[in-house]
């Protein structure tokens, strides 16, 4: 009898830091997910189109609030892509990767078409979600990592 | 209402002025909801994550909008004023969660 396990993907360092095992090419390859996907990464523009308005009862969203959205995203990409190749990364790099991979799911969903505000049980997921479903494994074990497991 | 202490350059002293009359009536009302909506993929670990770090929410708090969400495809997630939900909803949109503020029903 043998026990298949799936390979672990992030691991909590004795120091606390967080490892995560990708290949050099995987890591590659999310960068040019990243650059394909959320772009503009330096003013966050690109990722904030994926979300539309924030409040679409006005007719124009504050710009200090758009600023404040981009900011956001733009920040979480750095970090993500400063750290992309590093042995290990801290705790609140771990949040920025959970951050990023959670924008790159959200990305090839609206890629897909996908619509929101269904419940579970009626909505669709798209039919080609192998990347997808690897980036919430990603996230799973990050999550994992954070303590967020026993949610 | 609370007060905010104010500088007049003109003078050089500082006066105090009621906040409502620095924000309009609109921004400071406390009915406007924020969103968030469901989608096929997200993880359900993760938007209770989200819910806790953006929100402070409990565990417990976090996991119940998280399943209405999941449910019935949309939950609101706080409620207070225009301003602070539309800076909410940016949080929410830097994690990647799709959200949106509407005055509450």
């Amino acid at each position: 009898m043998s026990f298949w396990r799936r390979p672990q993907l992030v691991a909590v360092m004795p120091d606390g830091s967080i490892a995560i095992k990708l290949s050099t090419p995987v890591r590659e390859l999310l960068k040019n997910l990243v650059d394909e996907h959320l772009g503009e990464e330096e003013s966050g523009k690109g990722a904030a189109k994926l979300f539309g308005p924030i409040n679409p009862g006005i007719e124009f969203d504050d710009p200090l609030v758009l600023l404040h959205r981009e900011t956001e995203i733009s920040g979480v990409i750095e970090v993500f892509i400063a750290t992309l190749f590093a042995p290990s990364i801290s705790i609140e790099e771990g949040e920025a990767w959970l951050a990023v991979s959670q924008l790159l799911r959200t990305a090839l969903i609206a890629a897909a078409g996908i619509a929101y505000g269904l419940p579970h049980s009626e909505t669709p997921r798209p039919d080609d979600d192998g990347l997808i479903d690897a980036l919430g494994l990603l996230q799973s074990e990050l999550l994992d990592a954070l303590g967020e497991s026993d949610l | 209402m609370a007060e905010q202490p104010v500088e007049n350059k003109t003078a050089g002293e500082v006066i105090t002025l009621p906040l409502g009359d620095i924000l309009t009536e609109e921004e400071t009302d406390s009915s406007y909801d924020l969103i968030l909506w469901n989608d096929p993929v997200t993880l359900m670990s993760y938007v209770t994550w989200v819910l806790k770090r953006v929100f402070a929410y409990s565990k417990e708090k976090s996991h119940r909008i998280m399943m209405t969400v999941h449910t019935e495809g949309r939950a609101v997630a706080w409620t207070g004023s225009r301003v602070e939900a539309e800076h909410y909803c940016a949080k929410v949109h830097g994690l990647g969660l799709m959200a949106t503020v509407e005055r509450s029903e």
